[in-house]
């Protein structure tokens, strides 16, 4: 651990008052000022880590701007991200688009416009 | 409307929402936040406010420029993509944490629950500097709750051996510090102290808020 990031848990980068607002949004739940700032460095870390993983796949892409498809290749790397996270980033374009192809292949017997979206493709909802 | 997954809060990441502005949260003021279960059968289930729900874009912005390569960019979506990532990270390790302690028949969350939440969800690396952290965070608390009031210009002139001290986990314990282990905190709450906003203010501004002891460790 640098010196740097030695210091910076002491000052969270994070509004302590929006840390608790966000943990509180799913229940009412309590929380002591030590479990709040624990959560506000972790988070930190969190960020850093998503931070520097989508930067590496963005320059594996030979991309200077991270975009969100980084961002999710970035999120598929990393096994305990998946589980909370893949759910959250909007399915790619392109795989829209092949899904969209082999489903009017397949779903012949039904015109495409009428037909609403099967579920899981509402991932992005 | 089901609110009980981490998504019931969640706008749509869609690009047409009209939230790309950057910078600065002007996403769609709602009203005000009320208790989830209160909504009823409104279906308005956005019911907090929009920058009630993230942590400020500035903030998320200003630490991953440090993380990545000077000349890099991020787009527009990616940075309120990643803003929502931060909310549901917050979410899901609370969610964890609270599941536990409520296991243990307790009702506030301790920052034991939290690591207990970090270990069972797979994020162990955190645990070491999160205790690191946690240690000097009850260090300076215990010595804010015994030394109050102390005068301004003493305070200034302790940092030095404070900041050396406090880098010693083993030091946290109340009464073995050997330094002068002046409160430095002007206001009474530790939130002020744990202010996010790194203040490059005059000294006895920091001093009010705790600045100086970051700044010494610089």
């Amino acid at each position: 651990m640098t010196e740097n990031e030695a210091v910076d848990p002491i000052r969270p980068e994070f509004p302590t008052g929006r840390v608790k607002k966000i943990m509180k949004l799913d229940k009412d739940i309590k929380v002591n000022p030590e479990a709040s700032f624990l959560i506000s460095c972790s988070t930190n870390l969190f960020l850093q880590f998503l931070a520097e993983r989508s930067a590496e796949v963005a320059a594996e892409k030979k991309k200077k701007t991270v975009k969100i498809d980084h961002l999710r290749t970035a999120v598929k790397r990393h096994r305990p991200t998946i589980d909370f996270l893949l759910d959250s980033l909007p399915v790619p374009a392109e795989s829209i688009q092949s899904v969209a192809n082999s489903l009017s292949d397949r779903d012949l017997s039904r015109p495409v416009a009428d037909k609403p979206a099967p579920p899981w493709l509402e991932l992005a909802a | 409307m089901e609110r009980g997954g981490f998504h019931g809060y969640r706008k749509l990441p869609d690009n047409t929402s009209g939230l790309k502005v950057p910078e600065m949260n002007m996403r769609t003021a709602e009203i005000n936040h009320t208790n989830n279960n209160h909504s009823n059968s409104d279906d308005n289930d956005c019911t907090v406010r929009e920058q009630d729900r993230f942590m400020p874009i500035a903030n998320v912005i200003r630490i991953m420029r440090k993380i990545l390569p000077p000349h890099a960019k991020i787009s527009d979506d990616a940075k309120e993509m990643i803003q929502e990532c931060v909310s549901e990270y917050i979410s899901f390790i609370t969610g964890e944490a609270n599941e536990h302690c409520q296991r243990e028949q307790r009702k506030t969350i301790t920052a034991e629950d939290v690591l207990w939440a970090m270990s069972k969800l797979g994020f162990d690396d955190y645990i070491e500097p999160l205790t690191v952290y946690l240690h000097r965070y009850r260090e300076l608390e215990g010595e804010r709750g015994s030394i109050r009031g102390e005068p301004v210009v003493k305070r200034v002139v302790d940092y030095g051996a404070l900041g050396v001290a406090a880098f010693a986990p083993a030091n946290f314990h109340m009464g073995n510090h050997h330094h002068h282990g002046h409160g430095f905190f002007g206001n009474g709450t530790m939130g002020g102290y744990l202010k996010g906003e790194s203040n490059a203010g005059s000294s006895q501004a920091a001093v009010a808020n705790g600045e100086p002891y970051a700044q010494q460790l610089k």
